[in-house]
């Protein structure tokens, strides 16, 4: 559960993004890291919670 | 988002039972987790940023604080754990499916025998053995919430009936 996935930002809409994880698309919150489209983060249950540096 | 300072052991309380996840994925080091058991279960002095080792619950705490407009206290911690903790584990689970979801979760239950470091508790999962380290003056009867293999505080039974309710409804969706 303390794991992340790392997927990339394809759309933002406000506090959320679409982004692909692994080939999956997935809607996250993106409140806590600052990203644009085409950034990576690590992602885990609908959050965005660190940006791939 | 930063954890109000005097709410940072409790945080610890419910995050540190599902660490082993972490050392099995070399995340971090038995040693440190050990370690950071010991400080909590004595309230001595929690590490600067320790709680960031837990990305996931403390991303989720901050989510909550955020929509409330307040610090992460002690009330976010519980309302995640206590309550949105299982939704959070069956999406993790949907998307990765590398976890055992049920040894997961957490769970209201009553304590049933009391040994020197251990306590059996019965909860909707049946009864098992749980740590009680991090529970000073347990005693039969109490009513405690259980992630992993730990007790991690008593609750209220108004608390636990709500846990468990809240929890039946979400299996129902």
């Amino acid at each position: 559960m303390c794991v992340t996935s790392i997927g990339e930002i394809k759309e933002i809409h406000g506090n959320k993004a679409v982004v692909d994880i692994k080939g999956k698309i997935s809607e996250v919150r993106i409140d806590l890291v600052k990203v644009s489209v085409g950034d990576y983060v690590y992602c885990a249950s609908g959050m965005a919670v660190e940006k791939v540096d | 988002m930063e954890i109000e300072k005097n709410s940072r052991i409790l945080f610890m309380k419910y995050a540190l039972p599902c660490a082993g996840t972490l050392v099995r994925r070399d995340i971090v080091s038995k040693e440190y987790i050990d370690n950071l058991i010991e400080a909590v279960k004595n309230n001595q002095h929690i590490p600067k940023d320790a709680e960031k080792i837990f990305k996931v619950a403390l991303s989720a705490c901050s989510l909550i604080a955020l929509d409330n407009e307040k610090q992460i206290d002690s009330d976010v911690i519980r309302e995640y754990f206590l309550f949105r903790h299982d939704d959070m584990i069956d999406k993790r689970y949907e998307e990765m499916g590398d976890f055992d979801p049920e040894a997961c979760r957490t769970r209201a239950g009553v304590v049933e025998f009391l040994e020197e470091k251990f306590a059996i508790v019965k909860n909707p999962s049946g009864k098992r053995k749980y740590r009680s380290d991090f529970v000073v003056d347990l005693q039969k009867n109490d009513i405690v919430v259980t992630h992993w293999n730990f007790i991690v505080e008593k609750i209220d039974k108004k608390t636990a009936c709500k846990m468990n309710m809240s929890k039946a409804v979400s299996v129902l969706r």
